[in-house]
């Protein structure tokens, strides 16, 4: 039932990236970002937000937004790992798609927008998983239940949508 | 203190599986990258590709949790084989494949029709939605059960080693298959002419 729900919620992402059709078929490289994009984002706001809820319900942290050792050092390593995850990705991304041929922005370019999109969504996230573990543990919802199908649904959006900006920035 | 030791090890025991995940994702983008000359062609086909693969990740994460209890409680296990129990859970997941499959692919159309996008038509996208779905659906499923029985049978919580072995797979697997049920499709469309 859940399923059948999140459904038409899945279009917005797969007719965001219809709407540039053009642009993705003329760079073909660019596509190589966005199952990475739409995926590891809405990993890493699970585990934060599984993480948060944790701590929450041990009682190390207070459902409020301050400087609190335990939400600045998850909030920091999560950043941490996606800056090192998609320098990754741009680095073997553009390599690989130029030895496949795969028309892009070149190297540097495929690099910077791998990095600048996937760091920029990672940040957005972790804000949303945030507010989902605070949410979830003020107004006792189930975190499993909420957590999971909210974060994927809106990670896909928010990162494709993110993509495009950051490609509006480099002029394409 | 503690927040620092429980950052350092959320950072070393995340890490290297992101980076795993990021490598199975890139390969995936790099099949979407090598189908653009079927994305050009059937217009509507890039909007299953987010669509297919969050339902696959749902349902076969869901079979995942189900099959891990399930062998928790001993109703079901390698040394069980393919007993009701496991029959009733893969059928649940096949026939769910079947349903949200069919209904993305009406759904896409649709979408794509309301927002003024080009669509290759209701039931070319319906097929390639259900073809792709459910042929990858018996795949991530297959290795689902796999996993899941084998590391419990040596001992594994399979909790911990299904999901991020379909995190890692899955979506290359959904990709590639409705890849290959694009071609079909167009092949039959060729054929008859349509």
């Amino acid at each position: 039932m859940t399923l059948l729900l999140v459904a038409p919620l899945t279009m917005f992402s797969g007719q965001l990236l219809n709407s540039r059709i053009d642009v993705l078929l003329r760079y073909p490289a660019l596509l190589i970002v966005v199952p990475p994009l739409i995926n590891n984002v809405g990993d890493l706001a699970s585990i934060l937000s599984a993480r948060l809820s944790t701590a929450l319900h041990i009682g190390f942290l207070e459902p409020r937004i301050t400087r609190h050792p335990v939400l600045t050092k998850n909030l920091l390593m999560v950043t941490l790992i996606s800056l090192i995850a998609f320098t990754f990705l741009g680095v073997v991304g553009s390599l690989s798609a130029d030895a496949l041929g795969l028309r892009g922005l070149g190297l540097l370019k495929g690099a910077a927008i791998a990095i600048i999109a996937g760091v920029t969504v990672t940040l957005l996230m972790e804000v949303l998983g945030t507010v989902i573990a605070f949410s979830t543990y003020r107004y006792g919802w189930d975190p499993d239940n909420v957590t999971s199908p909210v974060v994927t649904t809106i990670g896909d959006i928010l990162g494709i949508a993110t993509l495009f900006l950051v490609l509006g920035l480099f002029g394409v | 203190m503690s927040e620092g030791v429980e950052a350092r090890k959320l950072f070393f025991e995340v890490l290297p599986v992101m980076l795993v995940v990021t490598l199975f994702e890139l390969i995936t983008g790099l099949v979407l990258g090598e189908m653009t000359d079927l994305l050009g062609m059937i217009p509507g086909l890039i909007v299953l590709v987010p669509a297919v693969l969050d339902m696959r990740g749902a349902i076969s994460c869901a079979l995942g949790s189900r099959l891990s209890t399930g062998v928790h409680l001993g109703v079901i296990g390698w040394d069980l084989g393919f007993n009701n129990d496991l029959k009733q859970n893969v059928g649940a997941g096949i026939f769910l494949s079947l349903l949200t499959s069919g209904f993305l692919g009406v759904l896409a159309h649709l979408t794509s029709l309301i927002l003024g996008l080009k669509s290759v038509g209701i039931v070319p996208l319906t097929l390639i939605a259900v073809i792709g779905g459910v042929s990858a659906g018996f795949i991530q499923i297959g290795i689902t059960v796999t996993i899941a029985l084998y590391s419990a049978k040596r001992g594994m919580d399979p909790d911990n080693v299904t999901i991020p072995s379909l995190a890692t797979v899955g979506d290359l697997v959904g990709v590639l298959c409705l890849f290959a049920a694009a071609m079909v499709v167009q092949w039959v469309m060729l054929i008859g002419g349509v």
